[in-house]
């Protein structure tokens, strides 16, 4: 008996110490990995990663377009019931709890993250080459730009924060409007470097949205396009014809071909739920209409419109009851919820060429271009010889504003170059914003700081 | 020495009694014939006899006496008993250092309930207990001392006979038919009405219950011990002859209260009821030319008067080593609604073994299957939940009414089609099991390799476990009215939640008694291990084939998967004191734990306690003893299982794969426990030759670090943090008397009387935590607390109409129904601001026993004063012109009261109007019985030796002013705070038992 009790008495104490030890405590979530988990099975979690790069950058875009689109006159959003898809863009867009404040914002620096953890993940991992961490960086950091792009195409002269680290309550200053666009190209000529370093083929596939663009040398020929976008935005944003000189350079290395398919180029593309849906399509969507000004400024002949605009069957107002106009025109530009949404495409890199020669000096070289567009596109006649500089811009903002319809430009096109006027007041309460403002909760955990180096002019 | 204890009325021999030296060594317990054999030591010694149940005797024995006897008498004022003061050490109750809540079995199970909160309800001074709602099998709250936390866990550790059980709520999935919350992305939600898991305890089985309060008293518990302790023990076998027992009870249930509805004679009233031209076209075509033909919905649909029962069996007895208890219960709950119910059967055994003379074994084991049937009730967005529905629909159409093929007649109006439901057919056909069952296992085994008259060691180990599967099965056949509404007729949900929890613990307990000192001490240490984990599987179908509840051939499947997993780790040192004839009374420990859910695992956060009395006697006259105590604990409340995780998240589908995002909420690696420190000082009283005693208690918790989640910049790409922060203080009263008015003869009436109240306030949150409302709650537009520095967190907020200045400043608030009559020229906001508050003024609770010879009356008043309700349910009411008061007067001359009500709330522009006060008097329990006499008895049914008849009735009668059903539910079930939501509950039930309680 005695022995037994020994035993027992033995038994419990092996299971106390066991259960004393501190390595049981080591318990796993087993909902979600960590970055560490993720680390140790790299080639796989960037996989996932990548995924989840291209689908939160996917997911955001219908909704970016019509918001640019309505504060562009190109879209309205009449949504029945909700008046504030009108009224936050062309009412009181200045209010930081307006729908448009949330517009590129919030969701673009989550992407950055999801870049950041991706090449925290990548840098880390025993079980990648070298190469294959350069090709990580390279798509990564592509990505980034495209992502800050949006947003500094938003936000305009009230800079942006660029930083992010580790520590997640960390508050990073805002940075000029100049400094992020040097960021921006930083970023893309940083990649640039990773990606002609990083082999023939990337450890992870893209989406069909990149056919012709998913390997290393190919996705350079992106990334070349993405900056010469970027080189041309910052030119009209104080660095002038240097910035013009650079677009050329770029577009020279970017997949610019005046003769190809314009629609060539790289694409969000879009699937039926549990996905993420085009849902700006205009076979689920009847909300998204298009601005009549588009029937009212249009070239005889143009048809480009017919491709991108169908009449809707009755004239609608806004939502909600908010002032505005009806209108009875809808876009066809989107067909269904799996049609793609270009990033970026031949049409816009000759549109962008046209633009850089002009304004470095090759007028002839700028016709060329404008008419490459004109008549490929609108099966319009060839335009003759700029008279003025101000025909030059009313000529290519017309091309821009017709070829490159519900794809995310008009408003920054008019805005840079100098016709933010132009857009027309449907009603004496609308305005014309220049830019979308900074969300409140990012100037309100900003304030509860006190530290004014970190409110800028965003958040005053 | 030896000796008989008796019983002083009935002169039969007391089994068990411990007998003991005062302050010194030496201690037995009686046998079966009462009689017991003490070794003492040398000179005087004062010798105490106690057992539960009665009180305790003291006498003095001269040098060379070697018989005592001891005559006890029954303890109705529960003035004995022992108290729980650490994992393996317990204190005579006279000596507790802390304020006590034990409820004994008796009082426990005087009248049938759902669950065991609804068994102590009104008997634990200090802890608010309400049920959320009346729906048989369970679900309730205990709340001891206020809100200790806004996030972490916020119920009680419940610990049964040394095992941790666990207690969480898991929806079986109804929300996939209701859409409270969003009907694709979430399977269940809090508003299901939800069962937690102490619905499957049987409280028949227990013996003794005691609520560990004070942080002084509970940090034995450590780092889970921030909300309370209830400390249970299952009832134990005792040496002789065994003792049957058998319990057969029957009974009925109807509703206690119903909301009534809207009544209509003629066509012309009946369009009042509607607004919708479709709805008017509707009642012209029902009602034709004749009078309406009124409906009573509730009643007809609340109508379940089926039989419930319960049947309880025992067992007990056992030779002096080898003791047990056998208890089995099967109890069928009936629930109002038609088709709803619970079935409850459990098995218990619990052993208890000697070995030799130095080591003693006790083994539990406890077998439970709990099956319940809910029906619907709370939040719906599918026109599917009745007492919401009904709200909206005028009662004059009979809905049970069905074709000659039998299908039900449609509901039509409220939208009509598969937009709404018709409920008399969704209960008839919905299926909305949850079927649970359950293993409780304990092992506790005691060495004592040293007991010396001075000295005794004892090692103690001890083992438990609380496995559960529960298993949800959801069935809306693809027929039913609402079925259609999303496209996919046909709704099942399977669902299998399986809990695996483990405690462990390793104690050393040394006694020292020394004969030359005037002291006892007790020094106790040990290791503690627990595990606690849950993993949750779901699967759903819509669009299913006809006849079968089969998600696998479902149109759209869906799944979702959960797991949770703590283990902490504890090493711990008591040391208690008695001195000076055990008037004076010392405890104090240390614990230091360490958890999985910390973000430092290896690090041990350390959790110390200190607490005193001392017993005064004869100090006034009349008072018997006067006992003063103080204490100070410090207790801690662990993170949420991956608060400490910085995690990737799954994001969308993309190429038909999950992908890999970042969390939106990051983890926070230096996560640690939310930590609460206590005082408490108190004092107990027992006057008039014990035939008063009375208690008083203040404390002061102060509760630090708690969790929270700060928004951060959207620019770090995140959109909150998980941080410990702030300081949040609750100060509270409790008092308690007992007393015998009147005892003359065999007539004896015990009455207990308790009071409790306390103020919750937040007294610090941190600059970059902005004001937030705590979570489960519809807005600003209903009302909720609001998590705001130096504010009460009972305090309701909501929207009210102000009017401001020129400037933009706010001038004042204006009166209730404002927005009916508006005034020009003025500007006016609707602001979110103060509008009620939660948390009562008191409660107070009344227990009044008499016994005239054979015959007993118990009864139990709960009295609830203050405390706000946000009545949605007057809201929906109201929205769909059907109250029962629409038509009455209102303050605004011809407008009616449901129309003043909903123009006054104004789509939640001025809340005030549905923030109601929830004062109640309810009359919860009432109890009956005639003991027969043993020689009736024994001529009735041979071999039987006692039997008792008795009548029960719980929730007999309610008294209040409260529009809504009950000011006790809540639609979000078991929450920190926000408990107050009264959303289309399932009605409170009142129920009638006939009992037969036969021994032999």
């Amino acid at each position: 008996m005695s022995r037994a009790i020994t035993r027992v008495a033995a038994g419990l104490a092996v299971f106390a110490l066991a259960g004393c030890n501190a390595d049981r405590l080591n318990v796993p979530n087993f909902n979600s990995p960590g970055t560490e988990a993720a680390t140790r099975d790299a080639r796989s979690a960037v996989v996932f990663q990548v995924n989840g790069i291209l689908d939160a950058a996917r997911a955001q875009q219908p909704g970016y377009i019509s918001g640019v689109g309505i504060i562009g006159r190109e879209s309205f959003n009449y949504t029945p019931q909700e008046g504030r898809n009108t009224s936050g863009y062309l009412i009181d867009p200045d209010n930081p709890t307006s729908f448009s404040a949330g517009v590129s914002f919030a969701a673009r620096y989550a992407n950055a993250r999801n870049i950041y953890n991706l090449l925290a993940v990548a840098e880390g991992a025993p079980g990648l080459t070298a190469a294959e961490k350069a090709g990580i960086r390279g798509f990564g950091r592509t990505m980034l730009a495209l992502e800050y792009h949006y947003v500094i195409a938003t936000r305009d002269q009230l800079g942006m924060p660029v930083e992010l680290s580790d520590d997640p309550s960390a508050i990073f200053p805002f940075v000029s409007r100049d400094s992020a666009y040097k960021f921006i190209k930083a970023e893309l000529n940083g990649a640039r470097t990773d990606l002609q370093a990083a082999g023939a083929t990337f450890p992870f596939t893209l989406t069909a949205g990149f056919t012709g663009f998913s390997t290393p040398a190919t996705f350079v020929q992106f990334n070349r396009a993405l900056l010469a976008r970027v080189e041309v935005y910052h030119a009209t944003a104080g660095c002038g014809t240097p910035c013009y000189t650079s677009a050329l350079a770029a577009l020279g290395e970017s997949f610019i071909n005046a003769s190809g398919d314009l629609s060539n180029g790289v694409y969000h593309v879009y699937a039926i739920a549990p996905e993420s849906p085009n849902t700006i399509n205009s076979t689920t969507n009847r909300d998204v209409l298009a601005h009549p000004s588009i029937r009212t400024d249009l070239a005889a002949g143009d048809v480009r419109y017919a491709a991108k605009i169908a009449p809707i069957a009755a004239p609608r107002p806004p939502g909600g009851g908010v002032a505005g106009i009806t209108t009875d025109l809808g876009f066809i530009r989107y067909p269904a919820q799996t049609s793609p949404i270009p990033i970026i495409r031949n049409e816009e890199l000759i549109l962008l060429r046209a633009e850089a020669r002009y304004f470095t000096g090759d007028v002839a070289g700028a016709l060329a271009d404008l008419n490459v567009v004109r008549t490929r596109s609108g099966s319009l006649p060839a335009g003759g010889a700029f008279t003025s500089a101000d025909n030059f811009i009313d000529r290519l903002l017309y091309e821009r504003r017709y070829s490159l319809l519900l794809e995310g430009h008009r408003w920054f096109d008019v805005r840079r170059l100098g016709r933010l006027s132009s857009l027309p007041l449907d009603h004496p309460s609308h305005t014309r914003a220049a830019n979308f403002v900074i969300p409140q909760g990012e100037c309100q955990v900003r304030k509860n700081t006190g530290n004014s180096a970190l409110f800028g002019p965003g958040c005053p | 020495m030896t000796g008989q204890v008796t019983n002083v009325q009935t002169r039969e021999p007391i089994p068990d009694v411990t007998v003991s030296v005062v302050g010194g060594a030496g201690i037995a317990r009686t046998d079966t014939r009462g009689q017991f054999r003490l070794t003492i030591p040398p000179g005087v010694q004062t010798i105490a006899a106690r057992s539960i149940g009665y009180k305790r005797a003291t006498q003095t024995v001269q040098p060379g006496e070697s018989l005592v006897n001891f005559a006890l008498e029954r303890d109705v004022l529960q003035l004995e008993g022992v108290v729980v003061t650490g994992v393996a050490t317990t204190l005579d109750r006279r000596n507790a250092t802390t304020a006590i809540a034990q409820v004994q079995a008796s009082d426990l199970v005087r009248a049938p309930a759902a669950s065991l909160e609804s068994a102590l309800q009104g008997k634990v001074v200090g802890a608010t207990i309400n049920m959320n709602s009346g729906a048989p099998g369970g679900g309730g709250q205990i709340q001891i001392r206020g809100a200790t936390s806004i996030l972490a866990q916020g119920d009680p550790l419940y610990v049964i006979d040394g095992v941790i059980v666990s207690n969480i709520s898991r929806s079986s999935g109804l929300n996939s038919v209701t859409g409270a919350s969003n009907r694709r992305a979430n399977f269940g939600s809090t508003q299901d009405n939800v069962v937690n898991r102490l619905a499957d305890l049987n409280p028949n089985e227990i013996e003794s219950i005691e609520v560990l309060k004070s942080a002084a008293a509970t940090a034995i518990y450590g780092s889970r011990a921030t909300n309370g302790v209830v400390v249970i023990r299952t009832k134990r076998g005792q040496a002789g002859a065994p003792r049957f027992t058998l319990t057969q009870r029957v009974g009925t249930q109807e509703p206690l209260r119903l909301l009534g509805s809207r009544q209509y004679n003629t066509v012309e009233d009946a369009l009042k009821g509607v607004s919708s031209a479709a709805d008017s076209a509707t009642v012209r075509q029902i009602v034709g030319t004749g009078p309406v033909q009124r409906q009573d919905y509730q009643k007809q649909l609340y109508s379940n008067t089926s039989p419930s029962y319960e049947t309880i069996i025992s067992a007990s007895g056992g030779s002096d080593a080898t003791r047990y208890f056998v208890g089995g219960t099967y109890k069928k709950e009936e629930g109002a609604q038609i088709n709803t119910g619970a079935r409850l059967q459990t098995l218990r055994i619990n052993l208890d073994q000697d070995i030799g003379e130095k080591v003693s074994v006790s083994v539990g084991a406890n077998v439970t299957r709990n099956t319940l049937n809910r029906g619907l009730s709370n939040n719906d967005n599918t026109g599917t939940s009745p007492m919401y529905l009904f709200g909206y629909i005028p009662a004059i159409l009979d809905l049970r009414q069905r074709d000659e093929s039998g299908n039900f007649v449609v509901q039509p109006f409220n939208g009509g089609g598969a937009n709404t439901s018709n409920p008399f057919q969704t209960l008839e056909f919905l299926k909305s099991t949850e079927d649970v069952t359950r293993q409780l296992g304990s092992i506790n085994a005691t060495y004592t390799p040293i007991e010396t008259g001075v000295n005794r060691l004892a090692i103690n180990g001890l083992f438990g476990f609380d496995r559960f599967t529960q298993s949800g099965d959801i069935y809306a056949p693809p027929f039913l009215q609402f079925e259609p509404g999303d496209g996919l007729p046909g709704t099942a949900v399977q669902s299998t939640i399986r809990g695996n929890n483990v405690n462990a613990s390793l104690n050393a307990i040394y006694t020292f008694s020394p004969i030359s000192l005037p002291f006892t001490s007790t020094t106790s240490a040990g290791l503690v291990y627990e595990e606690q984990g849950d993993h949750a599987l779901y699967q759903r179908g819509q669009g299913l084939l006809p006849g079968v509840p089969n998600t696998a051939t479902a149109g759209q499947q869906d799944f979702a998967e959960n797991r949770l997993l703590f283990r902490d780790q504890a090493i711990y040192v008591n040391q208690e004191v008695l001195a000076f004839s055990d008037r004076l009374s010392l405890s104090a420990g240390v614990r230091a734990d360490r958890s999985s859910a910390n973000g430092d695992r290896e690090k041990y956060y350390v959790f110390p306690r200190a607490s005193a009395s001392y017993i005064f006697q004869d100090l006034l006259p009349r008072v018997d003893e006067i006992k003063l105590r103080a204490g100070y604990g410090e207790t801690g409340n662990r993170p949420r299982y991956g608060d400490r995780d910085v995690l990737l998240a799954s994001g969308g589908v993309l190429g038909g794969r999950t992908t890999l995002i970042r969390n939106g909420t990051v983890g926070n690696p230096d996560i640690r426990p939310e930590t609460l420190q206590e005082y408490e000082f108190g004092f107990d009283v027992s006057a008039l030759a014990q035939r008063a005693s009375g208690e008083f208690t203040f404390y002061n918790r102060t509760i630090n670090d708690f969790l929270l989640n700060p928004s951060v910049a959207p620019s770090s790409g995140y959109n909150n943090l998980v941080i410990n922060a702030g300081e949040f203080q609750v100060r509270g009263y409790e008092a308690a008397v007992n007393f015998i008015p009147v005892r003359s003869g065999n007539f004896d009436w015990t009455s207990r009387i308790a009071y409790q109240s306390n103020v919750q306030k937040i007294t610090d949150l941190p600059s970059n935590v902005p004001p937030f409302p705590a979570a489960g709650s519809f807005g600003a537009a209903y009302g909720r607390n609001y998590i705001i520095n130096n504010s009460k967190v009972s305090s309701i907020w909501g929207n009210a109409p102000v009017e401001l200045d020129a400037s933009g400043t706010p001038v004042r608030i204006l009166p209730m129904g404002y927005y009916l009559q508006p005034q020009a020229g003025i500007t006016v906001v609707a602001r979110d601001t103060i509008i009620g508050d939660a948390n009562p003024d008191f409660q107070m609770g009344f227990t009044n026993t008499f016994s005239m010879g054979r015959i007993n009356l118990s009864f139990l008043v709960d009295w609830r004063q203050g405390g706000d309700i946000a009545n949605m349910t007057n809201n929906l009411w109201d929205e769909g012109l059907q109250s029962r008061d629409f038509d009455d007067p209102s303050p605004i001359a011809g407008v009616p009261l449901g129309e003043y009500r909903y123009g006054s709330w104004n789509s939640g522009r001025d809340t005030r109007v549905y923030i109601q006060d929830g004062t109640y008097v309810k009359l919860r329990e009432v109890a009956i019985g005639y003991d027969v006499s043993t020689e009736l008895v024994n001529r009735l049914v041979p071999q039987v030796t006692s039997m008792r008849v008795q009548l029960l009735g719980r929730n007999l009668a309610m008294w209040t002013d409260y529009w809504g059903l009950d000011p006790e539910f809540n639609n979000f079930g078991n929450t920190n705070l926000n408990r107050f939501i009264d959303l289309a509950p399932y009605p409170p039930t009142r129920q009638f038992f006939l009992s037969f309680d036969l021994g032999f």
